[in-house]
């Protein structure tokens, strides 16, 4: 899908933090669900960042390891700024506004960013592997299984 | 649910297609144990309710409603027959193309409910899209 925005700037296309009460009236004995009360919109807003990263990894020199790199601790950072119901936490305590709806969220998101990065370290591999780069080669396998002790 | 309990409001063929693949996107988040499954709902029956509509097929008219249904029956369908499949790609490519251009060029148009639903559904769709691309690890 081609942006129609400048991905450099993608906040004005991002929608308002919202609930379902603040963009529709609630008629008289409507049935309410958690939607009516939550916004579900930091998520998604995440979410989009998160493949705005990838995109943005992917327009540029994808055979320059520098720049596969850079792209690479983006991701890995990419998850720290979240809210704390939006933030993988392992077994430490729920936050107070969590449901089930932001745990679903949060999970994709941190699954998300397992992919991108495995997608990133795939390439770099690739192009390390062409260059005979066995330092590189070698420090990926140990990143490789950072990966896979995150997952 | 307003508009669907309305029985004054008129027939509209994309807003029967949005009901129809609203079941969809749940029939297909449900886990298939019982062994009626194929005498239920299924995605299946709701896509070809809907693809035998003439009216139906194709991006137009470029309305919300119709990327919205576009995009559940993406949704939808991609579980039941797998990323490299064409009909949830097709759709999902009409969905992002109608979306664009409604932000693009109707935004200030439409009520800030379907300003905000249609940012909404902008990203659901470019994640969507990219999510396509991800290969398998």
């Amino acid at each position: 899908m081609v942006p129609w925005f400048d991905v450099m700037n993608p906040e004005p296309l991002h929608p308002h933090c919202l609930t379902d009460s603040d963009l529709d009236e609630i008629t008289p004995g409507q049935e309410l669900w958690h939607g009516n009360t939550t916004s579900y919109v930091p998520g998604l807003i995440a979410l989009a960042n998160l493949f705005l990263l990838w995109y943005k990894s992917q327009q540029g020199n994808c055979s320059d390891l520098h720049h596969l790199r850079h792209y690479m601790d983006l991701a890995s950072a990419s998850l720290d700024n979240l809210p704390p119901f939006l933030r993988w936490r392992g077994g430490l305590s729920r936050p107070a506004n969590s449901n089930f709806g932001t745990e679903v969220q949060m999970v994709n998101l941190y699954i998300t960013q397992i992919h991108i990065r495995s997608f990133l370290m795939d390439q770099m591999h690739d192009v390390a592997t062409r260059a005979n780069d066995l330092a590189t080669i070698s420090s990926l396998r140990s990143s490789r299984q950072i990966l896979v002790d995150d997952m | 649910m307003r508009r669907f309990n309305d029985r004054s409001a008129e027939t509209d063929l994309d807003f029967d297609a949005l009901v129809v693949s609203v079941c969809s996107a749940t029939v297909s988040t449900l886990r298939r144990t019982a062994p009626s499954y194929a005498s239920m709902i299924t995605v299946e029956k709701c896509w070809n309710i809907i693809t035998s509509f003439e009216q139906l097929r194709g991006p137009l008219p470029p309305t919300l409603t119709r990327c919205q249904w576009k995009y559940n029956m993406a949704a939808s369908t991609v579980q039941e027959r797998g990323l490299d499949d064409e009909v949830p790609q097709i759709l999902m490519g009409e969905a992002g193309v109608i979306v664009s251009r409604l932000i693009h060029y109707n935004l200030s148009s439409l009520s800030l409910r379907d300003q905000e639903l249609s940012k909404r559904l902008f990203w659901l769709l470019f994640a969507g899209q990219w999510s396509l691309n991800v290969p398998p690890s």
